[in-house]
């Protein structure tokens, strides 16, 4: 009964999120989220998008400018702003102010992301700076800026250890977890346990193989849509796998076998389907940073706590 | 086009869209204010103070996330990630798919690369014209096709050229980040590529009925929603 006593649950928060952590892993996300970003806003024409012709943003509302403060017709204010944002993330990832720089990086990619979509949809999801955005500003409120770092902080020598390093990098791994979690559950309020069968997956696996403008790989799609077990298997499977992930944040061996399995999944749905998840690499923040760098012999014996986020 | 309604479609997301638009600002100001408390908390002598602030800005985002997330409204940043969560029909009643096809002087069709529409990526662009196409006038339909042949025209000879169509950032080339789905780079060969500059452009609705096509590709039904003539 010990669920039913308050002071369980307080010691649970307090264990969940403010164990001995280390500001190596802290850094080492800091160093993943603005790398991964840097690389895929360089990737993205994104300033462009406002020099449009008005035609495709007459139906985008008041509301929706405002949000993002997006108002077309200015692609060079926005290439600029695609700059800033550029030499911010650049220096979060070498540490030169980088909670500063993971703020206004954070901020501007807030404005910038929708512009992808902004014509359509006001919410760009699955484009790739969903977790960026908050990401980014999660690690600016955290001492993300006392490890690894062109210029030292000021906060270098007051901390080696402490709670201030854990409750960021939880809350990177919740962030990424959530995004399998609500797949998954938008699947069964969506659909049901139905999306789940045979011939839903076999339609899925049609669709994305016989679709001519997405078609860059169809055999592993056709392989599997000729196959009941195949469609049923990937099925269940998918909706274990994105229910089950979240597991992966309160126990030690989910991060161990299904972190890594994320990848072999995306892979599956790469060339199964010809769909791209680009978040992968920030999967990265559950790899304890400590010993790696204890494993390329760089530091001495790293935190061994069992409660430390990141132990991979 | 008749078997499903465009424009009410549109008006229906429209409607959805400001309530979503003012609670989705709301929750990310929250969150950017109340982790600036958190931020500036290292100035504060107490450490409970501290834990206090660090508490209530996890419990927001916890509460803002989640609930995102169990409702499924998306609340960008905070997403709601409904991806794939919905049931393929077999049969063909669903919103045509647009397909763009380039016009040369003989009247033949060529399909258009991708990379020609950039900076829009393939995906915005149909969803766009499948949302919005039907809505607009004569005018902003010229306005539209003229647009459009034009970067068609240009990717053309960008594909023709020595070089090729160039990848949106020349420093990472092949390694730049891909959109959410793949498509095929159908003039990444001079040899595949439209010889004749094109003076039209046309938009087709596709649809088509899984098993059939399973069986003959070419089973697909084709529905002429946009022509458009270089005057």
């Amino acid at each position: 009964m010990k669920f039913l006593d308050p002071s369980w649950w307080i010691a649970a928060w307090n264990r969940f999120w403010f164990a001995r952590g280390s500001p190596r892993n802290l850094a080492a996300a800091r160093i993943i989220f603005a790398a991964y970003s840097l690389w895929v806003l360089l990737s993205r024409n994104l300033a462009e998008m406002s020099g449009l012709p008005s035609v495709f943003w007459s139906q985008v509302g008041a509301s929706a400018r405002w949000r993002y403060l997006v108002f077309p017709g200015h692609p060079g204010l926005e290439h600029v702003l695609v700059w800033i944002t550029a030499i911010a993330l650049l220096g979060g990832m070498v540490g030169v102010l980088p909670r500063f720089c993971c703020f206004v990086s954070g901020l501007l990619l807030y404005h910038l992301a929708p512009l992808e979509s902004l014509i359509w949809i006001p919410h760009p999801y699955a484009r790739g700076f969903t977790i960026s955005v908050i990401a980014l500003l999660t690690l600016s409120f955290s001492p993300c800026g006392d490890c690894w770092t062109l210029l030292p902080s000021r906060r270098d020598k007051l901390s080696a250890d402490s709670s201030d390093y854990t409750w960021p990098v939880r809350l990177l791994q919740l962030y990424l977890v959530e995004i399998y979690f609500f797949s998954g559950y938008a699947k069964l309020m969506g659909v049901g346990w139905k999306w789940a069968s045979a011939s839903n997956i076999r339609n899925w696996m049609l669709w994305c193989t016989e679709e001519e403008q997405i078609r860059v790989f169809h055999t592993l799609g056709t392989w599997i849509a000729d196959r009941p077990f195949a469609c049923w298997s990937v099925g269940i499977g998918t909706l274990l796998f994105e229910l089950g992930l979240i597991t992966a944040l309160f126990w030690k061996w989910p991060r161990r076998v299904l972190v890594p399995l994320v990848a072999v999944f995306h892979l599956g749905i790469l060339l199964a389907m010809n769909l791209v998840f680009l978040n992968v690499p920030q999967l990265l923040v559950f790899v304890d940073w400590d010993r790696v760098v204890a494993w390329f012999k760089l530091q001495p014996k790293p935190d061994s706590s069992p409660t430390a986020p990141g132990v991979a | 086009m008749g078997r499903y309604n465009w424009e009410n479609r549109a008006d229906r997301i429209g409607d959805l869209t400001v309530k979503t638009n003012i609670s989705s600002t709301f929750c990310f100001l929250m969150f950017v204010i109340l982790g600036l408390r958190v931020a500036l908390a290292g100035g504060l002598r107490s450490s409970i103070a501290q834990r206090r602030r660090t508490n209530i800005f996890l419990c927001a985002v916890l509460l803002i996330s989640f609930g995102a997330g169990l409702t499924q409204h998306n609340l960008w940043p905070f997403s709601s990630w409904p991806v794939l969560a919905y049931a393929v029909p077999t049969g063909s009643n669903y919103p045509p798919l647009p397909r763009f096809v380039g016009v040369d002087t003989d009247r033949r069709e060529y399909d258009i690369d991708y990379r020609a529409w950039r900076p829009l990526g393939l995906e915005e662009l149909e969803s766009w014209i499948r949302l919005h196409l039907a809505q607009l006038d004569p005018a902003a339909r010229d306005r539209l096709g003229t647009y459009l042949l034009g970067r068609a025209n240009r990717a053309r000879e960008q594909a023709l050229s020595p070089a090729g169509l160039p990848y949106p950032n020349r420093w990472f080339g092949p390694l730049t980040a891909p959109t959410h789905m793949l498509h095929p780079a159908i003039w990444s060969h001079p040899g595949k590529v439209p010889p004749d500059r094109f003076v039209g452009l046309r938009i087709y609705g596709e649809t088509w009925n899984l098993e059939e096509r399973r069986r003959d590709p070419q089973k697909v039904t084709r529905v002429l929603i946009f022509d458009y003539r270089q005057p």
